[in-house]
């Protein structure tokens, strides 16, 4: 009798293990942003299941730059997605928050192996990654190349091109830029050596926004309004910036992201991108901002295993060169190359630029540097607001 | 109009009545230019070909034009799903709105009871509070209710939010009609329901009309809710889809965004224009009554 | 129910209440014989005690608000949020239930009473009569006050509790964080913060200024053309009232953009009409000036918002009866007079309510800023605390929910606007039609 018992339960145990080794059937939500990367991710999706034809998906279109907070209310009711695109900077909220896993040993492998540096630092927090990178930008110089044939090294010589080009009477300027935005504007900080955060960006006590350096820069900063671009800071917003280079083509020169590139051809313009211009005494181009666009599986996933699957699948090679094909944007794959003739100055700017700082008080960096830069273009002191920006950044996670 | 006794004979003609007149019709003239110069953009931007708002010519449609944005409109985006959800939602906050709140307006101006002042103040002073916070209570609440990604939930927190405003003003309305009439109704008979059906109803029903084209005409414009409380693109309203066109940095369409609006406005603005008249009869039916 | 100014005798059989009150419905149910109500009621207290689990659980925690554990997976770790909002809402029930309770009660002593001085309980029919009768009033507005505490209500009073939390980034959002009473700390910090009495100060005076500005100027102007257009005199009033009307009917928010863009110092086409026409030699900074851009976003406001008070006019005006004109002139009174003394008093009483309403709107409107100036321009008590100089208190809480997440310091701000802005409106609104019982 114990042995009939025994041999039953045997095999009521194999069954079992039998069973649920056979994968059951998984449907994973995914929140991308809707339009190319949407479409690259259901792609993607699409090729995944045809491997593994357990795992579904379900793609809800959410920016990615709302994707975090949205998930702090979506998670805790069991609506959130198991994977979701955001941009490195988020980093800190999420690792505090809690709202993504970890890599797993054979993801952070393939993340050593494969990727740019600035990409490893840009999904990991106090040496525990988080992201898998899927796309790596920052902003350079783009130019139309019917006005001005070839770029300018420095600010000096864009100053110097601009006394023969602009003609203010009819809106015609040698560069643009949005002034005010405190994305782009770091260049001016950074370019005399003030390191937002230090050198990995998680030094909340230095964060140099109003050190020496910051205030040489933004001096300089203050003086190309009257040099060349003698417009208001309220003015120069994106849709005058990018109209004026892409629809009107009255501005040789326009400061923005490989996001662009795609409207911009479009528009019929003879693109060429170069390096940020470098400021006088500097022997290179300032560092500008990189951004890291990543996927993190959500700490709310019911199915982390299979969501981590999904994710390294996007860190293969072949699904980092799809999606630059698809979303015109540089995968930081070091093994794949891209033969799209604009990404070359993209690349080499970013061979200076420093990812942005994802440490909570970088929320103090956002909020009052915007105002800050709005300011000191207007011609307020620079001491004065610098110093009042830094009081901010440094009131927060008191 | 036909009430109208200002002014009831044509004044004769004099030199100075002339300038007058003439002086006024050029003022009309003129604010007729000023409204109609921002609208003439944004129809030029919603047929131009390009993505940026066409502020870059100095007159409206010197650009090139096309149908390009209404094109894309309707085949990239779920543009006419979002149209049929918000239809929807509006349709039904109305009904919804119009029967809570007319019964309520009934009830407070026909009955006494204890804390009726004070009630009726707090309600409508609650409603002042500004808060942004909120918004997460009510997506716990939705939540708790199972009506997330539901249209029911933003249907009752708009027909909820209407309640206040309009009990007071139909409460205001509906006491100037006398209480001899729906008192002789109650004393051959009638319940309070039927004396409010048969005979309230009918005499308010300017009013109640006001307040259906106003609860109707709300959700359509709110983004902020819908964007909480609705999950799935198939769901999602008309706001919220063309708010997301706009919105985030790769996200830069709009001209599409003024295609997708002037759709939206050019039903409103023709209901609104055949109907001029009834409407103004009936924003002012809180007017005098004898 | 009105009260009698006597003093009633007590109840001979007191037991029936005694009854009602150990538990809901009894009373009516075994002495009164009112089988549907004590039903009704016992029903209702059976409910609550079979969840009174819950009952208990949900206050717990809107009181502890939950406890830090980090060691728990971050799916099953006590939200506090969660916990606050679900203990508003158990005790909004709670609340609803212990009016049941006294209701329960009177009830019974009502019936009670009636039955001692008619000797015999209302039959089931009676009673369903009685329902859409006298208690019509409370059936009815069950609907409406539901509605209203759990969606206006419950969002308020946990809008002004998080006042007294310390919910903000980066350390206590859930649910990785639990939040905490804090008291009146975020108050003292405020009260602290130099930096921002300014801000605040100046972000008051321009909403309030703002909001007067707003309303006013709609409605005289739509009074004006209301009047011009009336004129018999003036001929084709539909066509202008036609087009006068639509800013009302396209979307605002387009209409803002729009605005922001013709209006822009540089390359907005205003400027650069008006400097082909040679009116000006330098672009005007409609935007970008302080004055100038809070000029502007009246003017731009004023645009979107006379069409309203023009149709609600034209009406009101419309519908002002013959006979007092004519009664008026029969005693020799001339249009001058007729229309200050008739038509002018008769529109701005029936108006007023509307005026108010159009007044508290304008004090949150949010919208006019956001589109049209983002809150600029700005200058250095921006840089320190966000507001621009055309924030007003709305859109600057919305820039430090959004931005930096204190949302704690937001909800002190909107209890401080809100107190300010409650004690205006109350002597407003009591003072129109509406609240002055009796007809017209």
């Amino acid at each position: 009798m114990k042995k009939l018992f025994s041999i039953l339960l045997a095999l009521a145990l194999m069954l079992g293990v039998t069973v649920g080794l056979a994968a059951e059937p998984v449907t994973l939500l995914v929140w991308e942003a809707d339009g190319v990367e949407g479409d690259f991710i259901k792609k993607a999706a699409e090729l995944f299941t045809e491997q593994n034809p357990h795992i579904t998906f379900n793609f809800e279109g959410v920016s990615h730059t709302d994707a975090v907070q949205k998930l702090e209310l979506d998670g805790p009711t069991g609506l959130g997605a198991d994977l979701y695109a955001a941009p490195h900077d988020k980093l800190g909220q999420i690792v505090v928050g809690q709202l993504a896993i970890p890599l797993s040993d054979t993801g952070k492998t393939v993340l050593d192996e494969q990727f740019m540096p600035a990409a490893q630092a840009g999904v990991t927090y106090d040496g525990v990654s988080y992201g898998y990178p899927t796309a790596i930008e920052t902003y350079a110089l783009f130019y139309n190349k019917d006005l001005i044939p070839e770029a300018p090294k420095t600010w000096d010589e864009v100053v110097e091109f601009a006394k023969a080009y602009n003609d203010v009477a009819s809106n015609k300027f040698a560069m643009v830029w949005e002034v005010s935005a405190p994305y782009y504007n770091y260049i001016f900080i950074s370019a005399y050596g003030a390191d937002l955060f230090g050198p990995e960006g998680t030094d909340q006590s230095k964060h140099d926004i109003n050190s020496d350096a910051a205030i040489k820069g933004l001096t300089y900063f203050q003086s190309l309004r009257e040099a060349m671009l003698p417009v208001r800071a309220e003015d120069l917003t994106y849709n005058f910036c990018s109209g004026a280079f892409s629809d009107t083509k009255t501005a040789a020169m326009y400061i923005t992201g490989p996001w662009s590139i795609d409207g911009v051809v479009k528009a019929g313009i003879n693109l060429g991108i170069a390096p940020i211009p470098m400021l006088p005494g500097t022997e290179q181009p300032p560092a500008s901002f990189s951004g890291i666009r990543a996927m993190f599986v959500s700490s709310f996933s019911e199915h982390p295993e299979e969501a981590k699957a999904f994710a390294e699948f996007l860190l293969t090679p072949e699904m980092q060169k799809l999606r630059s094909d698809m979303t015109s944007t540089i995968s930081p794959n070091v093994n794949v190359t891209s033969e799209n003739p604009y990404f070359a100055g993209i690349m080499e700017q970013a061979g200076y630029a420093k990812p942005m700082p994802s440490i909570p008080a970088m929320d103090g960096y956002w909020s009052s540097m915007g105002p800050a830069f709005n300011n000191i273009w207007n011609g307020n002191d620079v001491k004065t607001e610098l110093d009042a920006a830094a009081q901010v950044v440094e009131a927060i996670g008191k | 109009m036909s009430t109208m006794s200002y002014k009831k004979k044509r004044q004769p003609l004099t030199i100075g009545r002339l300038f007058t007149y003439l002086l006024l019709y050029a003022i009309l003239l003129l604010v007729v230019i000023w409204v109609l110069y921002p609208l003439l953009f944004t129809v030029s931007s919603a047929f131009s070909l390009g993505d940026s708002l066409a502020g870059l010519t100095v007159y409206p449609f010197q650009q090139e034009l096309g149908l390009r944005q209404f094109e894309r409109l309707f085949q990239d985006t779920n543009y006419l799903q979002w149209f049929t959800n918000t239809l929807k939602i509006a349709t039904v906050n109305s009904l919804l709105s119009v029967t809570v709140t007319t019964i309520t307006a009934f009830i407070f101006s026909r009955f006494k009871f204890t804390a009726k002042k004070p009630l009726m103040m707090s309600m409508l002073i609650l409603q002042m509070f500004p808060s942004f916070a909120g918004m997460i209570a009510l997506y716990i609440l939705v939540w708790r209710m199972g009506l997330l990604d539901n249209h029911l939930g933003l249907i009752l927190i708009y027909a909820a939010g209407n309640i206040p405003y309009n009990t007071w003003l139909i409460k205001g309305y509906l006491d100037t009609i006398p209480r001899s009439l729906d008192e002789a109704a109650r004393v051959d008979g009638a319940g309070y329901l039927t004396s409010f059906w048969r005979i309230i109803l009918p005499i308010a029903r300017p009013m109640v009309t006001f307040l259906a084209i106003t609860s109707f005409t709300g959700p359509w414009m709110d983004f902020i809710l819908p964007r909480l409380l609705i999950k799935t693109d198939s769901k999602k309203t008309l706001a919220v889809g063309l708010f997301e066109l706009i919105n985030g940095r790769e996200n830069n369409y709009f001209t599409m965004f003024a295609a997708g609006a002037v759709l939206v406005a050019v039903p409103f603005v023709i209901i609104f224009a055949l109907n001029q008249k009834y409407l103004t009869q009936v924003l002012a039916s809180g007017a005098v009554k004898e | 129910m009105a009260k009698n100014k006597l003093q009633l005798p007590p109840l001979k059989n007191k037991k029936p209440v005694w009854a009602s009150l150990g538990f809901m419905g009894l009373g009516q149910l075994l002495f009164q014989q009112q089988y549907v109500k004590g039903a009704f009621y016992t029903l209702i207290e059976l409910l609550v005690l079979i969840n009174s689990h819950h009952f208990i659980k949900a206050i717990t925690g809107l009181i502890t608000l939950g406890d830090p554990q980090p060691d728990l997976p971050i799916r099953q770790r006590p939200n506090s949020i969660f916990m606050m909002v679900e203990g508003i809402i158990f005790l909004i029930l709670l609340a609803l239930f212990i009016l049941l309770y006294i209701s329960n009660v009177r009830d019974a002593i009502k019936t009670q009473r009636n039955y001692e001085r008619t000797g015999h309980y209302p039959g089931t029919r009676a009673f369903m009569s009685s329902l859409a009768d006298t208690s019509f009033a409370v059936v009815g507005l069950s609907p409406a006050m539901l509605m209203i505490l759990f969606f206006v209500v419950l969002p308020l009073v946990f809008s002004a509790m998080l006042a007294f939390t310390n919910y903000s980034s980066p350390h206590h959002i859930p649910p990785a964080n639990t939040v905490d009473w804090v008291g009146v700390e975020n108050f003292q910090t405020l009260a602290g913060r130099s930096l921002w009495a300014g801000a605040f100060g100046r972000t008051a005076l321009w909403t309030v200024l703002w909001a007067t500005l707003a309303t006013t100027t709609c409605y005289v102007g739509g009074l004006l053309i209301a009047l011009a257009l009336i004129n018999k005199n003036i001929r084709f009033p539909n066509f202008f009232r036609v087009v006068y009307i639509l800013p009302y009917a396209v979307p605002a928010m387009l209409s803002l953009m729009v605005w922001r863009n013709l209006l822009n110092g540089q390359f907005g086409p205003i400027n650069r009409m008006l400097m082909e026409w040679g009116w000006i030699s330098q672009p005007i900074h409609w935007l970008s000036d302080f004055t100038l851009a809070r000029t502007s976003m009246v003017v731009v406001n004023l645009w979107l918002g006379f069409p309203y008070f023009m149709m609600l006019i034209t009406g009101v005006m419309t519908s002002v009866p013959k006979d007092l004109y004519e009664a008026s002139q029969i005693d020799g009174a001339n249009p001058r007079v007729q229309f200050f003394k008739i038509t002018m008093p008769l529109v701005l009483y029936q108006t007023m309510p509307l005026f108010i309403m159009s007044f508290s709107y304008n004090l949150n409107n949010f919208g006019a800023v956001y589109f049209l100036t983002g809150g600029g321009p700005t200058d250095l008590a921006t840089t320190q605390s966000g507001a621009g100089a055309t924030d007003i208190l709305m859109s600057w809480m919305y820039k430090l929910t959004l931005d930096l997440r204190q949302y704690n310091i937001a909800a002190v701000l909107s209890i401080l606007v809100f107190l300010v802005i409650a004690p205006f409106a109350i002597y407003n609104f009591s003072r129109t039609k509406a609240f002055k019982e009796g007809e017209l």
